[in-house]
């Protein structure tokens, strides 16, 4: 075939790139670099640093010399009792405002409309101001004191907005015609709702599940003056509990030498997380797998 | 379709409505035709009724006074261009359009004698008794038997075994059965469009539905897939009343029993003529009609 | 095909109480839930009113934070570190955004799938990575780094650094979902007029994700604001205005955090005024996305 004057595009021509397709390319793969680069050194920062501390010993020991030795037994029996408090208000509280969010669309339905509005400004809410009114309310008005309680109501209030958020975006993400199709066949509402539009919201839901028990576990600020400092083994929710996640700013801010607990707590905690993290995608990615094939 | 299950008393007919409501709400703007519905030029007897039907969104009028009976167990075909309020009327008549927003719907549709738009209707036992079927397959993401029993089991149907009966039945009705007799659990969302189509069909039969409205069934299949669901739907003309929303012309002078076409005028959608199929298609009273069918116009 | 407007009114359909139940269920946990806010706004202002009455406008007119029991024994200025707030939010959103949107597009192209999708666990390991963690690493690594560097280490940068780490998740995850979220029909009708990825990324899908990616930046600025033990442990808590990226600052949330454990009466209730001052700016925050998303659907 012979070689025309004027170059016109051809199928076989290679493949040219334009400067705005480089310059994405490159953008995107400095983003990697720099994000997953970053995060790796701080986990591996984590790991190196908080593995010589860890051990059997380390996990169920009792704490001693305000952590500077000893083990986090106490801790990690504190943080799950304040966790399960939270999520035991937090799910039940927020399912129901979910369903209303996602069905309801804000000109339809005025009550809708302003608990997302309320919801809105409550996931604002800095995690420190929760921790004044927990403060001020659980313990104090209501007289709980520090306590575990006291710190997972306090937990509870702050997470609810986060699952509610996501859980309406599960509900919201089944397609129309699952409901168009239910109610032409003559299906309840609440059947249509249980056996098709909650199995197929379960990834969302699963993901609100994530975040709020991420943002539970992670948090700090709210339950310094909520659940507590001390560091002894609860005997019930109405004791006052340590947090991994206290356990480790107070060990870092304020008991001179407590490094290394501070480092192999928070190997603890990230390991936690990885896990509870691990368990919520499969649920979310076999679960729903299980439900369709049910029969 | 009634000796499918005998272990199911049929429906007596639950809406208890009141005679003679046709005008409930003023419709907003007032047209001009005669409300009196022409007389049927089939010999069967109306399973539905509609009045003066108008069905507005907003201050939008998709469909202004089409009044039109449906025989029993004849296939009435609704034909016509995009916009001119086909869909709408078909939503009406199983009250399905209500879900529209700010959708208002003014006139009478009667089933066997019953007011559907009564306040004391029951939706659900309406849309049981008249089922509709959607332009795109929708089944829902679970098994292939749990599509069918699901609407099932919430009518009192709950054994297992005569719910086995019952998908057995209603999958050979489709000609699905064995095709998937042997995957059964599976999801439907695997099946291909022209054999989930035919599941939606077969879970709307499950119900034993008196009335089955079907919009577009075929338009998003292949052409052997909508030929196979062209067959099924004149084979159901036995025994069930079908109303079949159709682009294509076709199709409708194939089964159909009456044919009915609608126009836009003005942005609001109207029923232009219907009658017998061979005369619309042959000897069409409407200049209009005799445009659109010899493919002139629309 | 019409689109719903809401479920038939529910007394309407058949098994009636069940749906009944079902409605009545529903409103009560969202009103509940709802009701929370008014109960947090009502004890953050009854709390702080004593303050608010005795310390009033000096808030705002005295120039240091010197707090007291008794008001007229301190100075209660709150600007200096209303100022460092606003800083460490401002510059931690200044790269975080950036680099969050980016990564919601890691997470989709141009990169291996298997590192597309690896990288999405990342970043929602990030999301779940304690802030206390981070203030860790910020402390024992970053800051003795910046102090290598210049003195004092503690300071300004540190915190929009970690912050900027702490928040770039929100943003990441929430673009992803709304790039996620637009119809690949889109994009499939781009391609087939020629147009090349980057210029459907640009032209066709980010503008198609916006409103997400708006929200996003807008929840990132929210958390930022509100963060504590980080933004606690690496800015060295110096009440002053910042007039450098090296100068150690105090946020309003740091300073709730050190002082709350021993602070009375009126420091107390100064303390609450620092929460209802940071619940005031997210909740300005709140409206300004509400109005946005609103210009939004009519771009």
């Amino acid at each position: 075939m012979r070689k025309t004057g004027r170059p016109s595009p051809t199928l076989h021509a290679p493949s040219t790139r334009d400067w705005l397709e480089s310059l994405t390319w490159l953008v995107v793969w400095g983003t990697v670099v720099v994000v997953g680069g970053t995060f790796l050194w701080i986990v591996s920062d984590v790991v190196w640093r908080g593995m010589p501390g860890i051990g059997w010993d380390f996990l169920i020991a009792a704490v001693q010399r305000s952590g500077r030795e000893g083990g986090i037994g106490p801790i990690l029996v504190s943080t799950g009792l304040v966790l399960a408090v939270c999520l035991a208000v937090a799910v039940p509280l927020g399912l129901p405002a979910a369903i209303l969010l996602s069905e309801y669309s804000a000109e339809a339905n005025p009550l809708a409309a302003w608990v997302r509005r309320a919801l809105d400004v409550l996931a604002g809410v800095p995690s420190i101001v929760f921790g004044l009114f927990g403060n001020a309310f659980f313990c104090i008005y209501l007289g709980m004191g520090f306590s575990i309680l006291s710190g997972g109501l306090t937990l509870a209030c702050m997470v609810l907005p986060i699952f509610i958020r996501s859980a309406a975006e599960g509900f919201r993400s089944v397609p129309d015609h699952y409901r168009l199709a239910g109610l032409a066949l003559g299906m309840s509402r609440a059947r249509l709702l249980f056996q098709i539009q909650l199995p197929a919201a379960l990834p969302g839901l699963a993901v609100g599940l994530i975040l709020g028990t991420g943002r539970a576990l992670a948090e700090t600020a709210a339950l310094i003056f909520t659940s507590g400092y001390v560091t002894r083994m609860p005997s019930s929710l109405g004791d006052s509990g340590r947090t991994l996640s206290v356990h480790i700013y107070d060990l870092a801010m304020n008991v001179p030498g407590g490094g290394t607990n501070a480092y192999a707590t928070a190997l603890v905690l990230v390991v936690l997380l990885v896990i509870i993290n691990t368990i919520t995608y499969w649920i979310a990615e076999h679960g729903l797998r299980k439900r369709i094939l049910s029969v | 379709m009634s000796e499918i299950t005998p272990f199911r008393k049929r429906n007596t007919p639950a809406l208890r409505s009141l005679q003679g409501s046709c005008v409930r709400n003023a419709p907003a703007r007032v047209c001009h035709r005669n409300c009196a519905p022409e007389a049927p030029q089939t010999t069967k007897p109306n399973k539905m009724m509609v009045e003066c039907l108008s069905v507005q969104y907003g201050s939008a009028i998709a469909l202004c006074d089409v009044s039109l009976p449906l025989p029993e167990r004849e296939i009435t075909a609704l034909i016509g261009p995009s916009g001119s309020g086909k869909t709408s009327f078909l939503g009406a008549l199983n009250r399905m359009v209500e879900l529209a927003p700010r959708c208002r719907v003014t006139g009478r549709v009667v089933l066997d004698g019953e007011d559907v738009y009564s306040a004391s209707a029951n939706l659900t036992r309406l849309r049981r008794r008249v089922g509709m079927i959607f332009q795109k397959p929708n089944p829902f993401p679970l098994s292939i038997r749990k599509n069918i029993t699901l609407a099932l089991s919430e009518q009192g149907v709950r054994l297992k075994a005569d719910q086995e009966c019952v998908v057995e039945k209603v999958l050979r009705g489709v000609g699905l059965w064995d095709e998937v007799k042997d995957r059964l659990g599976k999801s439907a969302l695997d099946l291909s469009g022209g054999q989930q189509q035919r599941l939606c069909i077969a879970r709307a039969l499950a119900l034993q539905p008196e009335v089955l409205l079907l919009d577009e069934p075929c338009s998003a299949l292949d052409p052997i897939s909508s030929e196979t669901i062209e067959d099924l739907i004149v084979g159901l003309r036995e025994r069930l009343t079908i109303v079949i929303v159709t682009h294509n012309l076709g199709q409708a002078c194939r089964i159909a029993d009456t044919v009915a076409l609608f126009w836009q005028q003005d942005g609001t959608g109207r029923l232009v003529e219907h009658g017998i199929c061979s005369q619309i298609f042959e000897d069409p009273c409407e200049d209009l009609t005799a445009s659109y069918v010899r493919g002139r116009k629309g | 095909m019409f689109r719903l407007r809401r479920p038939e009114r529910l007394k309407n359909s058949a098994p009636g109480w069940k749906d009944f139940l079902l409605a009545g269920g529903l409103r009560l946990g969202a009103v509940a839930s709802g009701s929370i806010v008014l109960l947090v706004g009502a004890l953050l202002f009854r709390e702080s009113l004593p303050a608010l009455g005795s310390v009033g406008s000096d808030f705002l007119s005295d120039r240091s934070w010197h707090p007291a029991p008794l008001s007229k024994d301190g100075t209660f200025g709150l600007l200096p570190m209303a100022a460092g707030t606003l800083a460490v939010t401002m510059g931690a959103i200044a790269l975080a955004a950036p680099f969050g949107v980016m990564s919601a597009v890691v997470c989709h192209d141009y990169v291996p799938p298997w590192l597309g999708i690896l990288y999405k666990r990342m970043i929602e390991l990030m999301a779940g990575v304690p802030s206390v963690v981070y203030g860790l690493w910020g402390m024992t690594v970053l800051a003795p780094m910046i102090l290598a560097w210049r003195a004092p280490g503690v300071s300004l940068l540190a915190g929009i650094i970690v912050l900027a780490l702490m928040v770039l998740p929100t943003v990441a995850l929430l673009s992803e979902s709304a790039l996620a979220g637009v119809p690949e029909e889109y994009a499939r009708g781009a391609r087939a007029l020629g147009m090349t990825r980057a210029r459907i990324l640009w032209g066709v899908s980010m503008p198609a994700a916006r409103s997400g990616i708006v929200t996003g930046v807008i929840l990132a600025i929210g958390r930022a604001l509100g963060e504590t033990m980080a933004v606690l442990m690496v800015t060295g808590n110096v009440v002053q205005f910042p007039s450098s990226l090296l100068d150690p600052i105090r946020a309003l949330t740091s300073n709730i955090a050190l002082e709350m454990a021993y602070a009375m009466g009126d420091h107390r209730s100064a303390l609450f005024v620092c929460g209802l001052v940071l619940t005031a700016m997210v909740a300005l925050l709140v409206v300004a996305a509400e109005v946005l998303s609103k210009g939004n659907t009519h771009a």
